[in-house]
């Protein structure tokens, strides 16, 4: 469905990317971990032509989408959840589940609505209140249902436990998975590597803007060096000894 | 979406035929014409700051700009007034969009500055440019204004022309008000990360709102300078600015009748006191700092407040 082949992303002269190649099937749910700084974010938004990337070719459901602008790409069905939510503040949570929409038909809208409002009900209840004034694991729902609004074919998610609690992460996940179960690709970034693996069907690893591993998560999750550099395994096993 | 507020339209209209009909006064009158010449800028003000989040210092300069403009083609090439006034908007837009493309790119602070920076060039333009505008003593060469072949002339005159001028924008902020265009400034002031991310062009949307609004406070700037009959540059300073930000925050950013209000009362207020003139400036700065802290949705919110809490009532 998705396939990225060698993209670079550069702010500058200061290379965040180089030659990133990966590939998303359909109703797959994928995850790529790494480290702050490592460049998952500039990933995504070099993907959805936020930031411009260079160098590369990214083919969505058969059509090249590679420099396309960023409105374009949302109407093929790519969409973002940005890190760090980035609801609204002062509008209401029907407002802003209208926003992503916005490129959308009527009846799509509508369609969309109930299917967020069946997945999130608590959204349906707060529909009329500020979303500053949700909590933060009711505004990464929002965030959620925000995109999914739009439509999206595959659903691109920039660190969704990130300022969250371990409970409302899981919470968070849960929901992901339903959506997986309904069709929707998904494809995330993460830095809480252990719940991204446990959750995800295969998975990246990005060191300093290069892919350095990739495979199932089960295996993945087995691997020493993962182990070691994002689940803190080995150190604790060192510690209890 | 919300729905197009006819009862606010039609109490705008009912209270300029009023005002026609019960003020025989010239003097009063032509306060009334300053007001509403107010009103349509603190209402353009409040959409670069109410709904986009752009804070210009700088729509002084363009009111300025539409003045001379406007009445310097007019007496240089002979050409019709409404005519050259529409050339004035349309150069303060052009204008606008060359000043936008770098400054549009800063935020906050940083945009204020640059705008402000901007008012003042053309302010120090428009006093030392004496062949061209008379300078500090002001340009005096204004023909009468002349609408269609109609000549207009008069308190009583050009009331109606600006009170019809002036619902026609106000019409006009309505409609956009409930357009979807005011939602997608809206979405950029709140989050312009999120935006961007459902791909909506930030910079575009800025720099064409900066310039249409630029345009339409020029608009207004040629037909004050026919109805003044003169114009210096003391009329656009940084004063002038910063009269209009405190019209839209007193009024209450983000909605169509906050600049309205806002331009009713801080127009009229001076003339009440005239005692205190100097320390007019203060007395902004007070208005200002009492309405942040007390009333963040401006007096037009309170007002809403209140009727919300009756009709729930």
């Amino acid at each position: 469905m998705l396939r990225i082949s060698s993209l670079s992303v550069y702010y500058g002269a200061v290379r965040a990317l180089s030659n990133i190649s990966i590939h998303i099937k359909k109703g797959e749910f994928v995850c790529l971990i790494g480290s702050n700084g490592a460049g998952k974010t500039s990933l995504l938004n070099g993907l959805m032509g936020i930031v411009p990337a260079d160098a590369g070719e990214v083919v969505f459901d058969n059509n090249d989408i590679s420099g396309l602008p960023t409105k374009k790409k949302v109407k093929l069905g790519l969409c973002l959840v940005p890190e760090g939510r980035r609801v609204f503040p002062d509008m209401d949570v029907y407002e802003n589940l209208e926003m992503g929409a916005y490129l959308q038909s009527l009846k799509t809208k509508k369609r969309q609505l109930e299917f967020v409002f069946d997945l999130f009900p608590v959204l349906e209840e707060r529909s009329k209140q500020l979303a500053g004034m949700l909590s933060g694991g009711e505004q990464q729902m929002l965030a959620i249902g925000r995109a999914l609004m739009s439509n999206p074919k595959l659903l691109l998610m920039d660190e969704p436990s990130m300022g969250l609690a371990p409970i409302i992460v899981k919470d968070v996940y849960s929901k992901l998975t339903q959506l997986k179960e309904r069709g929707l690709t998904i494809f995330l970034v993460e830095q809480n590597a252990s719940i991204a693996l446990k959750y995800a069907d295969r998975g990246y690893v990005l060191e300093n803007g290069k892919i350095v591993l990739q495979g199932n998560t089960s295996q993945l999750i087995d691997d020493n060096e993962i182990k070691r550099a994002y689940l803190g395994k080995e150190y604790k096993e060192k510690w209890e000894r | 979406m919300k729905k197009i507020n006819y009862l606010f339209l039609f109490t705008i209209l009912l209270i300029l035929v009023l005002t026609k009909l019960l003020i025989k006064n010239e003097y009063y009158l032509s306060i009334v014409i300053f007001g509403l010449f107010n009103a349509i800028n603190a209402s353009c003000f409040n959409i670069l700051l109410g709904y986009t989040g752009i804070i210009s210092l700088g729509q002084g300069a363009f009111y300025g700009i539409g003045a001379y403009c406007a009445v310097i083609t007019a007496a240089s090439y002979g050409i019709s007034p409404s005519i050259a006034i529409l050339m004035a908007s349309f150069f303060s837009g052009i204008l606008a969009f060359v000043v936008g493309y770098p400054t549009l790119r800063l935020h906050g602070h940083y945009l204020a500055m640059a705008t402000l920076g901007f008012g003042m060039i053309i302010y120090v333009f428009m006093n030392e440019m004496a062949f061209l505008t008379g300078g500090p003593s002001g340009f005096l060469d204004i023909n009468k204004f002349t609408l269609l072949g109609m000549s207009i002339y008069g308190e009583s005159e050009f009331y109606i022309f600006v009170a019809s001028m002036f619902f026609v924008f106000v019409v006009m902020f309505e409609l956009f008000d409930k357009s979807f265009l005011a939602y997608k400034l809206k979405f950029i002031k709140e989050s312009e990360f999120a935006s961007k991310s459902f791909g909506i062009n930030i910079f575009r949307t800025k720099l064409l709102t900066f310039s249409l609004v630029a345009a339409i406070t020029a608009f207004n700037g040629g037909v004050y300078a026919y109805y003044a009959g003169f114009i210096s540059p003391v009329s656009f300073n940084f004063h002038y600015s910063i009269q209009l930000l405190t019209m839209a925050i007193v009024g209450g950013v983000g909605s169509v009748s906050g600049g309205i209000v806002g331009a009713a009362i801080l127009t009229a207020l001076p003339e009440f006191m005239t005692a205190i003139e100097d320390y007019e400036m203060v007395l902004y700065g007070l208005f200002l700092a009492v309405t942040i802290i007390f009333l963040p949705e401006g007096l037009s919110g309170l007002f809403k407040k209140i009727v919300g809490k009756n009709a729930s009532n």
